[in-house]
């Protein structure tokens, strides 16, 4: 985003907030710099903003929420509620991931993809342009879908092992 | 919970404990599998050629050196993948299992 383009009011504004989540250090070095072309003196600014208090709140009650699944005294026989945590953790990290792969992946087969569709018209070199633009489409929802079922599973089973966890939880005796 | 366990144990238990027992082994065996299909990829394509001959062939050919990285993280990526699926498969039947137990103690009391 250009900051030039800003109007004073709402770099002034930028300014103070001193929101270092939002904004990078190198858009405050430019603000500052465009701030001191216009007004001369800066603004005083608020202590700097490194995390937001929602992102704050929510950590706090994903501790509280985990904290109950881990008490010793009252732990399960059949599994540890830890690894419950640490693999669905990294269920909704690698389903974030398994889209990227087959993302990358995919885009070899794109080209692959062309040369099938061109030969097709190996007679008619007048209907070439179409190798692109059909392989993009084809490649492009056969990528979607890949992406759709694997993104979708993994996060299914991470929902269902935390529901699960829940679930043996509530049907513990006190 | 620990207490629930010997009372109500019953074959039905036995048999899907054995069944999250053998999913939890055979996610390592998976991941091992997948592992070594990496290495394996890695050095036949080695194995063929000197690594200059490589470099020089990839300088040449920076297409076949991509489809050869992405052919094996996708084949690592997918070992992990079944890994974890595996490994919930074994967790989520034993927390059936710890639930399906903790509710007959409840009836019992």
């Amino acid at each position: 985003m250009r900051l030039n383009l800003k109007e004073t009011d709402e770099l002034i504004e930028i300014w103070k907030k001193n929101d270092r989540v939002e904004w990078s250090e190198t858009a405050f070095d430019v603000a500052k710099e465009i701030l001191e072309q216009r007004l001369g003196d800066l603004p005083p600014q608020n202590e700097p903003i490194f995390k937001h208090v929602e992102e704050e709140i929510i950590e706090i009650d994903k501790v509280i929420y985990f904290e109950k699944f881990l008490d010793s005294d009252n732990a399960p026989a059949f599994y540890k509620p830890k690894e419950i945590i640490r693999i669905s953790t990294w269920l909704n990290r690698v389903s974030i991931a398994a889209v990227a792969i087959t993302i990358i992946v995919n885009i070899p087969e794109l080209i692959r993809l062309q040369r099938i569709i061109q030969s097709f018209f190996i007679g008619n070199p007048q209907w070439n342009f179409v190798a692109w633009p059909g392989a993009l489409i084809i490649g492009g929802l056969t990528t979607a879908l890949q992406c759709y079922i694997v993104y979708y599973s993994l996060k299914a089973l991470a929902s269902i092992l935390r529901i699960l966890m829940e679930w043996e939880f509530n049907s513990r005796t006190a | 919970m620990a207490e629930s366990s010997d009372e109500f144990f019953t074959s039905k238990h036995k048999r899907l404990k054995r069944i999250s027992g053998t999913a939890n082994i055979l996610a390592w065996i998976v991941l091992l599998f997948f592992v070594l299909q990496t290495f394996s990829q890695i050095l036949i394509f080695t194995g063929q050629q000197s690594i200059q001959a490589s470099i020089e062939m990839f300088k040449e050919n920076p297409e076949l050196a991509l489809n050869l990285f992405l052919s094996n993280i996708n084949i690592l990526f997918q070992g992990v993948v079944y890994w974890l699926i595996l490994k919930g498969v074994s967790l989520g039947l034993n927390m059936i299992m710890e639930t399906d137990l903790n509710y007959r103690r409840r009836v019992q009391v």
